[in-house]
């Protein structure tokens, strides 16, 4: 009996640095995030930076349009999260 | 994917009535006697007066009593616990070990082997109770969700959802069945939603709108789709044998004199190779298992230097009680490499780099070490500039 081959790659072997986590975030009608839920809490949140937009792909067929924002929660270190404009879901990533 | 779902359930306490048939008539429950207290697994018995897995012993107690307290025995259930994934093994290469009692693998046109998936089922059964003497429940089905539900609905010889048939199979069952976290199904039944079928009703975008990312999951899920990769086990040779005393023994001594006798006895399986772990199992006077395992910087063929290592390993913690019978597995089998060395301080770091990688890969089953590779460093987009890959040595 032979195994097969062709199964999926084990995800251990391979991976991206910096991918996004999926967020909890609370935004003001501007679209500025007020707080977020980190640890299980919700925490108030300042701008430490002006917002970015990255609009990529959009020449493939598949757009990506994010919001980056860095922000700091009012008692821990600041992150950077952004917001995929396409579906209005919140991520955290490294930058 | 035809995928058949291995299910021993409360496997802790089926071991354990297995080894004491009195325990049986009584409501069960595995917990440590010292810290941290908590119940490991209970009986259906103990679980029906209200005992849940991590709860305290002094609570369970206080749910059930009459209960009867067994103090766990992990090396007795990892024991009974390979020997039944070494014979699914034999039904199929492509076998999960999902945890302790729960096993995927895959069956995928294995039924023609068997005169039909029924019948196959129903062998998968049969593998299982000579292997262990459990009783076993097995589902087979195209992905794990449907073929786990079909598990835990199937009869002594197993139930078999045929091909398409996943959505109308999993309808009428409860949605506590789902895959997903209980807040998605406490919210599910604050909306009156009880059965996996009103689920699967629901569009995709009602249940984002609900449950964001998970929402399309959960529609997959109830619509029976579940397209979540089988991840086997690595296949890994390994060479054992084992003895038994004729009344219980203790001392380091005698025990490494009979490893001794056991790693003779494992030479000509050695065929010349060397090892890079070694796992000595003990069974104890009391009944109990004991184990110890030992992860080698670098594969070792000589028994004398594997006595060296296990004397050792024992000198510094012996066995608890005294030993009953004994048994040595050598695995992570590699054929003895040359030393070439160096005059540069840079090869000797990669080798003992790649050597320490070795080393852990036996140990966990995969690297934890990656290198990181730049793919795309000038992307603006953080996740496409760089992957790390696993590194093999």
């Amino acid at each position: 009996m032979v195994g097969n081959t062709r199964g999926a790659p084990d995800p251990r072997r391979i991976r991206r640095l910096k991918s996004p986590r999926a967020l909890e975030v609370e935004a003001g009608a501007d679209g500025v995030p007020l707080r977020l839920r980190l640890g299980g809490a919700w925490h108030d949140v300042s701008l430490v930076r002006h917002p970015w937009r990255i609009d990529q792909n959009w020449w493939r067929g598949e757009p990506m349009s994010r919001m980056y924002y860095r922000i700091a929660p009012t008692d821990g270190p600041p992150l950077t999260v952004y917001c995929d404009l396409a579906s209005g879901e919140w991520f955290r990533q490294e930058y | 994917m035809r995928i058949a779902f291995v299910s021993i359930p409360r496997f802790p306490c089926a071991v354990a009535v297995q080894r004491d048939p009195a325990l049986a008539r009584r409501p069960l429950i595995v917990g440590d006697a010292e810290q941290p207290k908590r119940v490991l697994d209970c009986s259906a018995s103990a679980s029906a007066e209200g005992v849940r897995r991590g709860m305290t012993v002094r609570q369970a107690l206080g749910s059930c009593p009459e209960a009867v307290i067994v103090p766990p025995d992990p090396v007795l259930y990892r024991g009974k616990w390979e020997s039944i994934l070494d014979a699914l093994g034999g039904v199929s290469p492509e076998v999960e070990y999902e945890e302790l009692g729960r096993a995927y693998i895959n069956v995928s046109g294995l039924g023609s082997h068997c005169r039909g998936e029924e019948a196959l089922a129903a062998h998968v059964v049969e593998t299982v109770r000579a292997a262990s003497g459990l009783d076993v429940c097995v589902g087979l089905a195209n992905g794990k969700f449907p073929a786990f539900a079909a598990a835990i609905a199937s009869s002594r010889s197993g139930l078999v959802v045929p091909a398409g048939g996943e959505g109308a199979f999993l309808s009428p069952l409860d949605v506590e069945l789902l895959p997903v976290e209980p807040e998605i199904i406490f919210r599910l039944r604050l909306f009156g939603i009880e059965t996996i079928g009103e689920v699967a009703a629901l569009s995709v975008q009602e249940l984002q709108s609900q449950f964001g990312f998970a929402g399309k999951r959960v529609w997959q899920l109830a619509n029976g789709i579940d397209a979540e990769p089988l991840r086997p086990r690595p296949l890994e040779e390994k060479v054992e044998a084992s003895l038994g005393f004729e009344a219980p023994v203790a001392g380091v001594d005698v025990i490494v004199a009979a490893a001794k006798q056991l790693l003779s006895r494992l030479r000509l399986s050695l065929r010349g190779r060397a090892a890079r772990e070694m796992a000595l199992q003990a069974e104890l006077a009391t009944g109990r298992g004991w184990e110890r395992r030992i992860v080698m910087r670098e594969a070792v063929s000589e028994s004398e230097r594997l006595a060296f290592v296990l004397r050792s390993s024992l000198q510094n913690a012996p066995p608890p009680n005294a030993v009953r019978s004994l048994s040595l597995r050598l695995s992570g089998l590699a054929g003895e490499t040359g030393k070439q060395l160096s005059l540069g301080k840079r090869g000797r770091l990669q080798r003992q780099l790649e050597e320490a990688t070795r080393q852990l890969k036996v140990r966990y089953g995969y690297s934890p070490i990656y290198h990181c590779v730049d793919v795309e460093p000038w992307s603006v987009i953080p996740e496409e500039r760089q992957i790390l890959v696993e590194s093999d040595a």
